[in-house]
């Protein structure tokens, strides 16, 4: 009997055998719409634009090679190229920081127990939700106008202000710090779930070891959280750089160039001059800025990120991905 | 108004234009995908094998014709103009296929549609675009259909207007438009300053607004805050200079332009210090046309075109009633030796040379500017018709002050000389260099001298 059923088995093994029971293929098949997707609409665009930006292209004409031409008239000629960065470096090294300590501020607030968490949680990420909208933004131009609703306020306290803070070249930079500080929703979520992990018995020792509250965050929640604030500090300085919805309708750069944002400026290049060569050497420039500025954390994050036993690799690597997804 | 729409939508745009870019076709595609050859889209052109006359049979005989015509502009814009073609579309057996975007959406769009040749039938076209497009080859002569065209309908100057570097009618004007300035006639009366006429001059101008200022409190708008070109571009012409030479790679106007734009620059600048023009802070901020202080009845003037005065009045009549306002031309400048004035297209309607029926939309944009009935639907919104007939015939029909502008229109005419040829591409960068000057002085930021040493600079390497 054992004899017989042997290769009866055998045989149905290689029966079943077919050429789609490869498992690299049924792989293949799954990741096959998205491998379509990124290539038509990632990879070849990306590759052509490295083509652009040694170009002269206005999109009516074929592309003419240029050579360094466009980096050379950006680095050397171009004065609005200095000024968006200008006002792009103070904008990330301003909001970024600003937006991350409030993000934790009321995370902490909100790391307690209570009837109302959930509500209070949903009511402050909804800025998030609708904050990087057109809307918001008319809305932001409407609030912050010479008749708007912080003129008002400031009336009611018995000042009188006049000032247009959109229209004021020391004021407009700042309405979009505030707009941007204020939708810190999603780093405030990240920065809860990063609190919730750290395990309530350290805190109970160091109090009873005599540790103030304020002891107990420079010396365990900060370093506890640091693995989470690295994450959010590469994520939001990507985003830093990239801001345009809200100067592009708050302001449309002005006034006089004040909050003149790189990208609004790399948009204003291509679909407003047609110059898209000069607009892909643009985008260029900024991936080798944020790829900077992104090494620059990790390279410090070892002395600041403190990470449990040999553990500490493990975070790295993902942050890594997410940049290159940016 | 443009401006505010343009903002809402300008996500829209970015992502559009992306993924117009990124797969290099479009999806309104099918109607005129391959005009040479390969027709299978439309029956049509299967049954009949190209060439004008069959095209036209055919539309005699039965099978309808596919068109796509494309514009920027407002909503009552569209509504009519679709109205109007749709009309048309029934009698002549065609379907209309329409795409209407915001300004800067339209010309990312089209530029899309130039790469895979699927522009549209007929576009909406601009004096700032039309030259370059001429240059490309990108749109039909309509002098070759002069026959099926209504043209001595249409006032010679108008033609002119459209015929680009006197290569041919690449341009039909669908209204015309005067730069102008827009006063408060109720304001300069309790001022009891002259009202202006058009023979009025610059020095005039900053007296009345100094004036007024005076006795009134009532500040006057900063002339072309969002576009100060067409100061220069006035004051160049002035001098029988242009703002661009010949073939578009470089100014066209020499030291006594700009010195005399330096001094006009230098009186607002003063006006701005003084409070007697509106603080740059604010104006800036005015996108909408209710935003402005002139429809409030809080400044004395404002500078802009002729076609905006129906609006204004219309919100300054809700917003102060008892207030009224009236349309000048810009004052002359100082040693004027031209006219700087012209009558300006609003906008074109061209052929496309992806178009396959190029006489029948010859015959359209024939009857979109010289029928009657067309145009008591349209009622002028694209501006003051181009031909006497249908002004004189709308009169009747269109809101009084819209017939003022007619009236207005057909005044200036001997204070008018012809248009100057249209931008180069770099147009666009060019103006904002300019822009950026005007505005570094009127916030304060650096002298008139200062201003147009950087902007030169500028201009070097945008003309390269």
């Amino acid at each position: 009997m054992s004899a017989e059923t042997k290769p009866a088995k055998q045989k149905d093994i290689r029966i079943k055998r077919h050429w789609y029971d490869n498992e690299g293929l049924a792989g293949y098949i799954f990741i096959g719409p998205w491998l379509l997707g990124f290539m038509l609409f990632m990879l070849i665009p990306i590759l052509l634009s490295i083509y652009f930006a040694f170009a002269k292209y206005d999109l009516l004409s074929p592309p003419e090679w240029a050579g360094l031409q466009n980096f050379i008239n950006l680095f050397t000629k171009d004065r609005l190229f200095y000024q968006a960065l200008k006002v792009t470096f103070s904008f990330a090294l301003i909001s970024v920081p600003l937006r991350l300590i409030f993000a934790l501020f009321v995370a902490m607030i909100l790391n307690r127990k209570s009837k109302m968490i959930a509500f209070y949680r949903a009511a402050y990420y909804l800025p998030s939700i609708i904050g990087g909208s057109v809307a918001v933004s008319v809305l932001w131009r409407t609030i912050w106008s010479q008749d708007g609703v912080i003129n008002g306020i400031l009336g009611l306290f018995g000042i009188e202000s006049t000032i247009s803070y959109i229209g004021d070249i020391h004021w407009a930079f700042w309405t979009i710090v505030i707009l941007y500080v204020w939708q810190f929703g999603s780093s405030m979520l990240i920065f809860l779930s990063g609190l919730k992990q750290i395990p309530t018995t350290y805190y109970e020792a160091a109090t009873m070891d005599g540790a103030g509250k304020m002891r107990c965050f420079f010396k365990i929640t900060l370093p506890m959280l640091s693995p989470v604030i690295l994450f959010n500090l590469v994520m939001q300085i990507i985003n830093g750089f990239m801001v345009f919805t809200q100067a592009q309708i708050i302001t449309q750069g002005g006034p006089n160039n004040r909050t003149l944002m790189y990208v609004l400026y790399l948009y204003n290049s291509s679909f407003k001059y047609n110059k898209f060569g000069y607009a892909a050497a643009q985008a260029w420039i900024l991936l080798a800025i944020v790829g900077f500025f992104t090494a620059i954390i990790f390279i410090t994050s070892k002395s600041w990120v403190f990470s449990e036993a040999d553990d500490g690799d493990k975070p790295k690597k993902k942050k890594k991905k997410g940049v290159k997804a940016a | 108004m443009r401006r505010f729409k343009k903002a809402l939508s300008v996500s829209v745009a970015a992502a559009m234009a992306v993924s117009m870019m990124a797969c290099g076709s479009t999806p309104s595609d099918t109607t005129t995908a391959a005009p040479q050859g390969g027709d299978k889209t439309t029956e049509a052109a299967t049954t009949k094998s190209g060439g004008e006359a069959e095209t036209t049979k055919s539309a005699a005989s039965g099978d309808k014709i596919k068109m796509r015509v494309s514009w920027w502009g407002s909503q009552t814009r569209t509504d009519r103009t679709m109205e109007v073609l749709n009309a048309y579309g029934e009698k002549n057996n065609i379907e209309f296929d329409y795409q209407f975007y915001q300004w800067d959406d339209y010309w990312t769009t089209m530029s899309g549609f130039t790469t895979n040749n699927a522009l549209p039938d007929i576009m909406q076209q601009d004096y700032a675009y039309i030259g370059p497009y001429v240059d490309k080859g990108l749109l039909v002569d309509m002098n070759q259909y002069k026959d099926v065209m209504e043209l001595d309908k249409v006032d010679e100057s108008i033609l002119s207007s459209g015929n680009i570097y006197g290569k041919g009618l690449y341009g039909m004007s669908l209204g015309t438009n005067v730069l102008c300035v827009i006063y408060n006639k109720t304001v300069y009366e309790q001022a009891g300053v002259d009202m202006p006429t058009n023979d009025w001059t610059w020095d005039e101008w900053v007296s009345s607004v100094k004036t007024i200022y005076e006795k009134t409190g009532v500040h006057s708008d900063i002339p072309f805050i969002s576009d100060p070109k067409w100061l220069i571009e006035y004051i160049s012409r002035s001098f029988g200079e242009t703002l661009y030479n010949e073939d578009g790679t470089g100014f066209g106007f020499t030291d006594k332009t700009i010195d005399a734009y330096k001094k006009c620059l230098a009186d607002i600048k003063e006006m701005v210090d003084s409070g007697a023009l509106v603080d740059p802070a604010v104006q800036v901020t005015w996108k909408a046309n209710e935003d402005g202080d002139i429809v409030k009845g809080k400044s004395a003037s404002a500078w802009t075109y002729s076609n905006f005065y129906v609006d204004y009045q219309g919100i300054l009549e809700k917003n102060a009633p008892d207030n009224e306002l009236d349309l000048v031309l810009m004052p002359k400048i100082d040693g004027a030796t031209e006219k700087g004035n012209y009558l300006k297209p609003s906008q074109f309607f061209s052929i496309t040379k992806d178009s396959k029926y190029p006489e029948e939309a010859a015959k359209v944009i024939s009857y979109f500017v010289t029928d009657v009935d067309a145009n008591k639907i349209l009622l002028a919104e694209r501006g003051v018709p181009v031909s006497q007939s249908v002004r004189d015939a709308l009169k009747s029909s269109v809101d009084p002050k819209q017939a003022y502008t007619f009236d207005f229109i057909s005044s200036v005419g001997e204070y008018c000389r012809a248009i100057d040829n249209p931008e180069p591409k770099v147009a666009a960068e060019v103006i904002n260099a300019f822009k950026d000057g005007y505005h570094s002085v009127l916030y304060g930021e650096t002298t008139p001298d200062e201003a147009w040493e950087t902007f030169e600079n500028d201009a070097a390497l945008i003309f390269g």
